[in-house]
């Protein structure tokens, strides 16, 4: 059976500086992935890629979603395969409200008409998991919201949307630890259904003593350098990428910041 | 129409009566209401007057403290020279006058034909119906041409005493030692001095007087000569082609980088005099230039025209900056036109700085037909008592991913009338482009005028264009900041007023930034505190 | 409209208190009214009797869209309402026009006396195909401290002409609001002209406007600030796609002696197809120092980041643009009282860009 995304060497340049060079990787049904590597190594990059942003216009490479090549699907095309992702920084939309907005996304997703009534209630569940308050689904889709609660209607797009495979940019940063631990609850008891699997960048252990990663992937420099298992994520956040650089014979980066 | 509005009325009449014994009713409800309205509306206005009064007192305050001088010394700019000269035609324009300045310069024919034909075009025109006013200009009280009493030198020492003083004072041939890689110097008509360093000339470059220029290289000079600037533009335009008489021509050869600025001086010393010297310049591909053009004149009683015409060349991947500090006297109409056309990767950059002269009218244009080419205009206009500056950019987008900025400030006191009016247009298939503008106007008393008329026409939708406009006078809270930490009013306002100039100061070389901050703390003297 | 008289002369309008280059044609506008008879309009009724010395003062202010069309709206009108707004339910006017009525000359007095309240809507539409004119005028006498919100909804279809002139008075503490909607008319000619005459009068404005076909717009807002501590703002969102053509002719005046005045306009046009033209002309003119003016003016495609985030959800490329146009939108639609109304314009605007 295929795996749900195989990525084969992706390739992405911007203005013919290579960001990606050459990434291999695989994630299978029900398996929790985590993507973790220094800042600026282009982690954001693979995940905007898999979902087609734009802006990255020389891909090379092949991505592949429930063994279906997917290269020429538009955003729109894969967030309909069951594929999402979540923002680091999620866009302003004036003028519509999160429930407005969460319906029609719904309905085009479905193809079905869903009631107001209905829905209205489906989001007050998903809103009381994550402890949003109910005058959220009324405001302006995250216009004047607060940063955890952009990154929390992030998570509440996720609930509602219910896809597949879900990657999640940084989820947890800058978040207070409340909010943390209930986003990484909700994560959690969104990824206990077997059938989803989650590709997930962070810096943070706490997130990921939630939702139990299967794999680790180690990207440096637009490589993914290292793969392994949970004790690889704690090595590195104990001692950081320096062991790993010395490891392949890289040049060691100092005062770096695990933040 | 009178029989269908008395069938609406007769109509609502009878709906009236159907409805009348309701309406007593409500009017008594209303009368009970009306009293209470007229109680709130009383108290009302009584608060509103009372904050009013207050509001008046406090602005009285502030404005008590204001007083302004009607002209101010404006020290070396002022310096009058008898007006002694070899040549003065006498005041007003037809083609014999036309015919005169051509034969007293030995002009190929060529060049007669081209003056004869914007004579015409001139005569055609109108002055334009929107703007400053321009009915006090009479050509018929101008001397378009008035030669004075030296030759073309290119020693300071063979320029006549007097005027070699005059340029002395306003500092040029110190400025040409110290920082300039050439000068040129023009009293009223002619051009008295002209300089380029020896080691651009043998590189290449040619920085001569205009007139020169056409009996020395009339191939390339016959090939560019009105091609930027046409002389239908506009009705000054023309004028300046049917008379122009002296300027600079200025040719950088391809990747020759001129690395200190050259200038251009022109100082009109005549009364009832116009100017209208002609600038051209061509920078090849690869080669860059600053250009730097001062103006001034001491103050006459009677009207002075200038219609200068300026056309630059700007070819792929070169660079041309153009800076002007223009300080004419308060008597001068400043009518000057100034175009650019810039190639592939070309950059233009305009800086300019308006603080003289009666009445301006000045917007340098750029046009962008070269894919990736660039201008940027930093402009400062400041308008005193009797000054009506009506100043901008334009700029033209004819290639794909063609870049422009516009920043603008404008101050105005006294009385004085500042007004920013610029184009900015993205033309069909003009893929790509980006445009940007910010212009701020200051206005430091309630007699001036600060007025805004930006147009933007934008022809297809791959824009990315951003435009923004503030007006309004110096903030209460920032002269209370400064003050708070020991500075004197006048000193906090001035500082406020050089900082809101610094962009287009930053942009100049030293010894300009400084002329122009004193340039600013003159018009402001005695205008606050 | 059979026999209709054809104009000989050229009709323009709505020129700009400071007019600039003439070659860029931004100064006035071409006004395309063809009618020069009296067609009675028989789908609503005049309410009220028009207040002829009001209308004088009015003209003596301003003269709408130009003075030409304020005498031809005087000549033909059949339609005349007079509303003196006492605290009440908003007041909503439907317009229909078609082939049966194919002329609408209206003349609106909207007077709200001190202290009162009151929103009228007046919502101009076609109900076929047929070419349509409208010539209105609308006068706003706004007393001291009262308010009142005044909403234009404009749905012609593109074969017609849309001509509106507001003229607007404010008083002491009073206020303003005024919303419009254009959605149709292939011509459609907008003025408003208001003046804060009072003590911290004040004049809100939001438009929301829709171009597509061949239609052209012309959006013209002329706002005098002139008693003390005024407070103006207009705000003008748009989209254009196909052919269509835009004018946003917005000017603050700050006339002498408006001190502690306060003004802002801000237009933002989204660019759907490389065939629009989108012309912007936003004019501050100060005469007075103790004064904030501000104008902002932007133009452009839709970010493509704003794009990517509403596709990552899954929605469709023109759908994810339908629901921008849509949120520029929705603070003018928010000012339309009845829901179903506002329900129905959004769903236009998005039936409209899906269609493209």
């Amino acid at each position: 059976m295929s795996k749900m995304l195989e990525v084969k060497n992706l390739k992405v340049a911007v203005d013919d500086v290579e960001i990606l060079k050459g990434i291999d990787l695989e994630i299978g049904r029900g398996e929790v992935h985590v993507l973790m590597g220094p800042n600026g190594a282009g982690k954001s990059t693979l995940a905007r890629t898999i979902m087609a942003d734009p802006q990255f216009e020389e891909v090379e490479g092949n991505i592949y979603f429930e063994g279906e090549n997917i290269n020429e699907f538009s955003t729109d095309e894969r967030a309909k395969l069951g594929i999402f992702l979540t923002f680091q920084n999620p866009l302003e939309v004036a003028g519509i409200s999160v429930e407005d907005f969460l319906r029609t996304t719904k309905m085009e997703l479905t193809g079905e008409d869903i009631s107001v009534l209905k829905f209205k209630r489906e989001l007050q569940g998903h809103m009381q998991d994550l402890d949003l308050d109910q005058v959220y689904a009324e405001r302006y889709l995250n216009v004047g919201f607060s940063g955890g609660e952009k990154k929390k209607g992030e998570i509440l797009q996720m609930s509602v949307l219910n896809p597949d495979l879900v990657m999640l940019d940084e989820p947890d940063s800058g978040l207070d630890v409340d909010a943390v631990r209930i986003v990484s609850e909700t994560v959690a008891d969104f990824l206990s259904d077997k059938n989803k699997s989650c590709l997930i960048i962070t810096h943070h252990s706490v997130i990921l003593e939630s939702v139990k990663p299967d794999f680790a992937h180690i990207l440096i420099d637009g490589k993914i350098v290292k793969r392994g298992g949970p004790e690889l994520i704690e090595r590195v956040n104990d001692e950081g990428y320096n062991w790993i650089r010395e490891e392949l014979g890289m040049e060691k980066v100092h005062d770096e910041v695990l933040d | 129409m009178a029989n269908l509005r008395s069938n609406l009325t007769s109509d609502h009449n009878i709906k009236q009566l159907d409805t009348d014994h309701k309406v007593r009713q409500l009017n008594t409800d209303r009368n009970v209401k009306r009293l209470d309205t007229e109680r709130i509306l009383a108290e009302k206005a009584a608060e509103r007057e009372a904050l009013k009064e207050s509001r008046r007192k406090e602005r009285a305050e502030k404005l008590k403290e204001r007083t302004y001088v009607e002209e101010l010394d404006r020290g070396v700019y002022d310096i009058k020279n008898p007006n002694t000269y070899e040549i003065m035609l006498e005041k007003g324009l037809n083609e014999e006058i036309v015919r005169e300045i051509s034969s007293i310069k030995n002009e190929p024919d060529w060049m007669l034909e081209k003056r004869l034909a914007a004579l015409k075009i001139y005569r055609e025109m109108k002055n334009p119906n929107w703007g400053p006013d321009l009915s006090e200009l009479n050509m018929d009280e101008i001397a378009t041409y008035i030669r004075p009493k030296a030759q073309m030198e290119s020693n300071w020492q063979e320029v006549p005493d007097e005027i070699r003083r005059t340029f002395e004072l306003l500092g040029i041939p110190e400025a040409e030692l110290d920082y300039l890689s050439g000068v040129g110097a023009q009293y009223d008509s002619e051009v008295v001095y002209h300089n380029v360093k020896d080691y651009l000339a043998l590189q290449g470059v040619i920085y001569t007087d205009f007139d020169s220029a056409v009996v020395e290289y009339p191939e390339i000079i016959q090939e560019y000569f009105g091609t930027c600037l046409k002389p239908n533009l506009h009705r000054y335009s023309a004028l300046h082609y049917a008379v122009w008489s002296g300027g600079s021509y200025v040719y950088v050869p391809e990747g020759v980088h001129v690395d200190i600025p050259l200038q251009s001086y022109f100082r009109m010393n005549a009364p009832g005099a116009g100017q209208f010297e002609h600038t051209l310049i061509i920078v090849e591909k690869g080669g860059s230039l600053h250009f730097i053009e001062g103006c001034s004149a001491p103050r006459y009683n009677t009207i002075n025209l200038h219609a200068g015409g300026v056309e630059l060349f700007v070819k792929e991947g070169a660079k041309l900056r153009y800076s002007t500090i223009e300080n004419w006297s308060r008597n001068m109409y400043n009518l000057n036109s100034k175009r650019a056309i810039v190639e592939k990767d070309g950059v233009i950059e305009w800086i300019s700085g308006s603080f003289g002269s009666r009445v301006s009218m000045l917007y340098p244009a750029s046009i962008l037909i070269g894919e990736g080419a660039r201008s940027e205009f930093t402009g400062i206009t400041f308008a005193g008592a009797g000054q009506t500056l009506d100043t901008g950019a334009q700029v033209v987008h004819k290639a794909p991913h063609t870049y422009s900025t516009v920043e603008t400030k404008s101050i105005s006191k006294g009385g004085g009338k500042a007004i920013y009016r610029s184009l900015v247009q993205v033309d069909e298939g003009a893929y790509g482009c980006k445009s940007n503008t910010d212009c701020q106007s200051l206005m430091l008393d309630a007699q001036s005028r600060g007025d805004t008329i930006p147009t933007i026409i934008l022809k297809n939708d791959d824009v990315d264009f951003g435009h923004e406009a503030k007006i309004g006078r110096i903030d209460d809270q920032a002269i209370f900041y400064l003050m708070s930490r020991g500075l004197s009013e006048e000193e906090a306002k001035a500082m406020i007023v050089r900082g809101f100039a610094e962009p287009v100061a930053k942009e100049l070389p030293l010894e300009y930034a400084v002329e122009m901050n004193e340039l600013i703390n003159l018009e402001l003297k005695g205008a606050i505190g | 409209m059979t026999n209709v008289k054809m104009k000989t002369k050229e009709l323009r309008g709505n020129t700009l208190p400071a007019i600039t280059w003439n070659w860029m044609d931004v100064n006035d506008v071409k006004i395309d009214l063809q009618n020069e008879q009296i067609i009675p309009y028989t789908a609503v009724q005049s309410v009220g009797t028009i207040d002829h010395d009001l209308k004088q003062t009015f003209y003596d202010l301003d003269h709408g869209i130009s003075e030409e069309v304020m005498r031809m709206n005087d000549e033909q009108c059949n339609l005349a309402n007079h509303w003196t707004i006492s605290d009440s339910e908003p007041i909503e006017v439907r317009l229909p026009q078609s082939a049966e009525n194919p002329l609408l000359v209206d003349q609106n007095q909207i007077i709200v006396p001190p202290l009162q309240k009151g929103t009228v809507v007046l919502y101009n539409y076609s109900e076929d195909d047929s070419r349509v004119e409208r010539n209105s005028t609308i006068l706003v006498d706004v007393e001291n401290d009262a308010e009142v919100k005044v909403v234009l909804i404009q749905r012609l279809n593109e074969n017609s002409v849309s001509n509106v002139s507001i003229v607007a008075r404010v008083g002491d503490g009073a206020r303003l609001n005024l919303a419009t909607v254009e959605l149709g008319a292939g011509n459609t000619v907008f003025h408003y002209m208001v003046d804060m005459e009072g003590f911290g009068a004040e004049s809100h404005v939001k438009t929301a406007y829709l171009g597509s076909g061949n239609d052209h717009l012309d959006l013209f807002y002329h706002v005098r600030h002139i008693g003390e501590e005024c407070i103006s703002d207009i705000q003008v969102n748009g989209a254009l796609m196909d052919h269509a053509v835009k004018k946003f002719r917005g000017t603050i005046d700050f006339v002498e002696g408006c001190s502690g005045s306060d003004g802002n306009e801000e237009e933002f046009t989204i660019l759907l197809d490389d065939t629009v033209r989108s012309i912007a002309v936003p004019l501050l003119l100060a005469h007075e120092d103790d004064i904030v003016g501000n104008h902002a003016a932007s133009a452009g495609q839709i970010d493509d980041e704003q794009l990517f985030y509403l596709m990552s959800r899954g929605l469709s490329r023109k759908e994810s643009e339908g629901l921008i146009v849509e949120s520029r939108m929705t603070p003018t639609f928010d000012q339309i009282p009845n829901e179903e109304l506002r329900l129905d314009l959004r769903q236009e605007v998005h039936t409209r860009i899906l269609r493209r």
